[in-house]
């Protein structure tokens, strides 16, 4: 084999392992964007079986809420359909609890299909590494 | 492989401004979404300014965010443009250390 295509091959070599250095550190903030969705969709589960409860039960009763630094005071609920939610950019709507729920509801739709979304991209990143794989150890086959 | 400081820290400032036009992205989208919930409520509407909670009217939560809308994607757009030139300079770059080479 010429120095030349020797050369070449290495040149060829570098690229595909800087490409797949690339798409392995892409699939990986693929995979932590994918855990904070997780967690954001298990956060607002939860706070959708809160509201259930205090639908159901919350009524007049007198409940510890939490000021933060694990310290709470004592208050009661005087109306369960008298909510605030954020939505985004400094803005907080008034709610009843049924549209609190259905909110929740939309937001867990939309992430669910933003995860589907991103571990579509990350399966496509998985085939390029495949691919990338491949065409290196043929690389190094034909330069033994 | 080019390790050249020029194309080095192109890359880096390529890396900040995008991290920068994700995050003006996603303060555009929630506009976007307190704007679309907006519409479809009926009930009361507050304000969150320095952790405190202050009612406002309908007309002026849309003002409001109408105004955070442009100036956001005044932003993304500047952004995206910036982010194109210097893509193009890093791929002149990067054609200019392979020739070299």
């Amino acid at each position: 084999m010429s120095e030349e295509v020797k050369e070449v091959g290495k040149k060829r070599m570098e690229e595909l392992q800087d490409e797949l250095r690339s798409i392995l550190g892409e699939i990986e903030y693929l995979r932590e964007q994918i855990a904070t969705v997780d967690a954001m969709i298990s956060d607002l589960r939860a706070v959708d079986s809160t509201l259930t409860y205090i639908k159901e039960k919350g009524e007049g009763r007198s409940i510890y809420i939490p000021l933060g630094s694990g310290i709470a005071i004592r208050g009661k609920i005087e109306n369960v359909n008298d909510l605030i939610m954020d939505v985004g950019a400094g803005i907080v709507i008034g709610a009843n609890i049924d549209e609190v729920k259905e909110e929740i509801e939309r937001r867990i739709d939309k992430l669910m299909n933003l995860r589907l979304t991103l571990l579509r991209s990350v399966e496509e990143d998985s085939r390029k590494v495949n691919r990338l794989l491949e065409e290196i150890r043929k690389l190094g086959g034909r330069k033994e | 492989m080019i390790n050249s400081y020029k194309f080095l820290e192109a890359r880096e400032k390529l890396r900040i401004l995008r991290d920068t036009l994700s995050r003006y992205e996603i303060k555009l989208a929630e506009v976007e979404n307190a704007r679309e919930v907006l519409e479809r409520t009926d009930g009361k509407v507050y304000r969150v300014i320095g952790g405190l909670i202050f009612e406002i009217d309908r007309d002026e939560a849309k003002a409001y965010l109408e105004k955070s809308e442009l100036a956001f994607k005044s932003q993304v757009e500047k952004l995206k443009k910036e982010i194109e030139k210097l893509t193009s300079e890093l791929r002149k770059l990067e054609a200019k250390a392979v020739g070299g080479a």
